[in-house]
């Protein structure tokens, strides 16, 4: 299903047992994954487009969602200006093992520009240092002392996945 | 052998003429090649990519195929027929 809040900068595409009944989207044949396996092997392919292109696709996709051949998916509202990004970016979120299955999904739907990343990528630009970090605080015009406090919130919401290797992922807020 | 390449970014310093380019290369042509190349269509690109010599800018990611070559040999990975370069902004995704 498809969830639009609208305090959200991301519109997801969930399904319905998640969002209702807290099923664990981020498993490997039923098995949640631990956060050295999150790590290691969890990933998402990233296509780029407009917000009317990223809703199309996102209709298309919901099915596949709801019969958990994807995972989840999340994409922009809005072009993330912080970033000077002039289009907007879907996440289709799978496990490493899933992504050759995911993308013929992908490209049976008329994507063609393959990029995969990975959540440890992902979560090392949003370290302290990190381009993405260091590009949103630029962006936000923060002070040194606002930049301190969101690189400090950085460090502790990462803290968990990196000091605890085998407790089973629970999530990142977005 | 043929390879496409897509510039699935923008680039202020680079005024680019192609974001799509097919270009036809010599087997096992290098990421490194394919850069050069593409900078002959959109000047200033190669120097927009690459800083230090020798190094990927940390403003992009390049994907063969899908995958990221600083997980393969970095500009030095080497290219097969059909091949895919993908250029996308390294803060996309996150």
């Amino acid at each position: 299903m498809i969830v639009d809040r609208i305090e959200s900068h991301f519109i997801f595409v969930l399904h319905w047992d998640h969002v209702y009944r807290g099923y664990n989207y981020i498993n490997y044949k039923g098995k949640p994954l631990t956060n050295k396996e999150y790590l290691k092997y969890w990933g998402k392919w990233i296509v780029f487009g407009s917000r009317e292109e990223m809703n199309v696709l996102a209709e298309k996709l919901d099915p596949y969602v709801e019969a958990k051949d994807i995972p989840a998916i999340k994409y922009d509202r809005e072009f993330i200006t912080e970033f000077n990004l002039s289009r907007c970016v879907m996440c289709v979120y799978c496990h490493l093992k899933q992504r050759d299955q995911v993308w013929e999904i992908l490209a049976s739907m008329g994507v063609e520009d393959k990029a995969w990343g990975t959540e440890r990528e992902t979560v090392e630009k949003w370290l302290p240092g990190g381009i993405n970090m260091e590009k949103w605080i630029t962006g936000k015009n923060l002070g040194p002392e606002d930049a301190e406090k969101m690189r400090q919130s950085s460090r502790d919401k990462f803290k968990e996945l990196f000091e605890n290797e085998d407790a089973i992922f629970t999530g990142i807020e977005q | 052998m043929n390879v496409k390449v897509t510039l699935n970014t923008d680039i202020p310093s680079v005024e680019v003429k192609e974001k799509n380019v097919s270009l036809d290369v010599d087997e096992f042509v290098t990421v490194l090649e394919i850069i050069n190349r593409v900078d002959q269509i959109n000047h200033g690109f190669k120097n927009a990519v690459i800083v230090n010599g020798d190094e990927i800018s940390n403003e992009f990611i390049i994907l063969v195929d899908g995958n990221n070559v600083v997980n393969d040999a970095g500009l030095q990975t080497k290219l097969n027929s059909d091949d895919v370069v993908n250029i996308i902004p390294a803060v996309a995704g996150g």
